[in-house]
């Protein structure tokens, strides 16, 4: 096949080795399979730990609302709903674009 | 043979050969088994968080209506201790509305831990299991109407290549007991 032949070529004969294109060929579908391997393995992580934030986002805000709720004070964070009974709302926002709308009934 | 060369591969060249077949087969193998691993503990880790993201949800479904009790009813909403919660409400009854027992669904539930499994008991029936791998389960009611949850999850396999607390990613979580009252007073007719 070609000039440069890895292992000794025979005499009159095709080599038994592999080319040194067919050997650079091997070693680049290898590289291919280990970083597809790899990029696979990283997106998985990724989308862990952004599901695990997610989480802990969620219930530090479902945290706060409690707390707001039980404080029973206004705390200037309430906004009162014009034309409504007595009802004030809070909205709390995560930091991926979620908003939450805690609503607060009066007496 | 004299005068001509031999056909084949020397002995020198099939050590060779075999020395390197074996440095790549152990590198893929090393490979393939690291990123096995990964997937393993990447399974454990999402059921993990599955149930940390179910606890949540089943916990508020039962709590939230917690101390619905009318004037008078022999019940007191919410009790417990750090590995048990009682909750009791009347919220229904056969005609819709509340009817001074707690013979309903949801109307008088013990939430606790036993082992790794999250148990639960409806009214005079025993515990039954309803989530496991929890390895952290804490009620505190001292602050009511907010009673706070603290909640851990566990692996039930061991994790690969990975050093694993016993107790981790321990989250609390506040519920407000919105119908909840200490003193309840009788109604106005």
């Amino acid at each position: 096949m070609g000039s440069r032949v890895v292992s000794k070529e025979l005499d009159g004969h095709q080599g038994l080795g592999f080319t040194l294109l067919e050997t650079m060929w091997a070693v680049f579908f290898l590289t291919i399979a280990a970083l597809a391997l790899m990029a696979l393995a990283s997106h998985a992580i990724r989308a862990h730990h952004r599901v695990l934030d997610s989480r802990i986002t969620s219930v530090r805000v479902w945290n706060e609302a409690a707390d707001f709720l039980a404080s029973g004070q206004n705390g200037g964070k309430f906004e009162p709903i014009p034309g409504r009974r007595p009802m004030a709302r809070l909205v709390i926002s995560n930091g991926y674009g979620r908003r939450w709308e805690v609503l607060r009934a009066g007496k | 043979m004299p005068g001509n060369r031999a056909k084949g591969v020397s002995l020198v060249e099939t050590l060779l050969s075999m020395v390197i077949f074996l440095i790549v087969f152990v590198a893929a193998v090393g490979l393939v088994d690291r990123f096995q691993s990964l997937a393993w503990n990447l399974s454990l880790l999402q059921e993990k968080e599955a149930n940390m993201s179910a606890l949540p949800l089943l916990l508020a479904r039962w709590i939230l209506p917690a101390g619905n009790n009318r004037f008078q009813s022999n019940c007191v909403g919410v009790s417990g201790n750090s590995g048990r919660l009682d909750i009791q409400s009347d919220i229904d009854g056969p005609l819709g509305f509340p009817d001074n027992t707690l013979k309903q669904s949801y109307e008088s539930i013990s939430v606790r831990r036993n082992g790794s499994d999250m148990q639960v008991k409806s009214d005079q029936g025993t515990f039954q299991p309803v989530l496991k791998n929890v390895g952290l389960l804490q009620f505190r009611v001292q602050e009511l109407p907010v009673i706070e949850v603290s909640m851990a999850g566990e692996v039930d396999r061991p994790i690969l290549l990975m050093r694993s607390p016993p107790v981790a990613d321990q989250t609390s979580v506040k519920f407000y007991a919105w119908s909840f009252r200490k003193n309840l007073f009788a109604e106005a007719p």
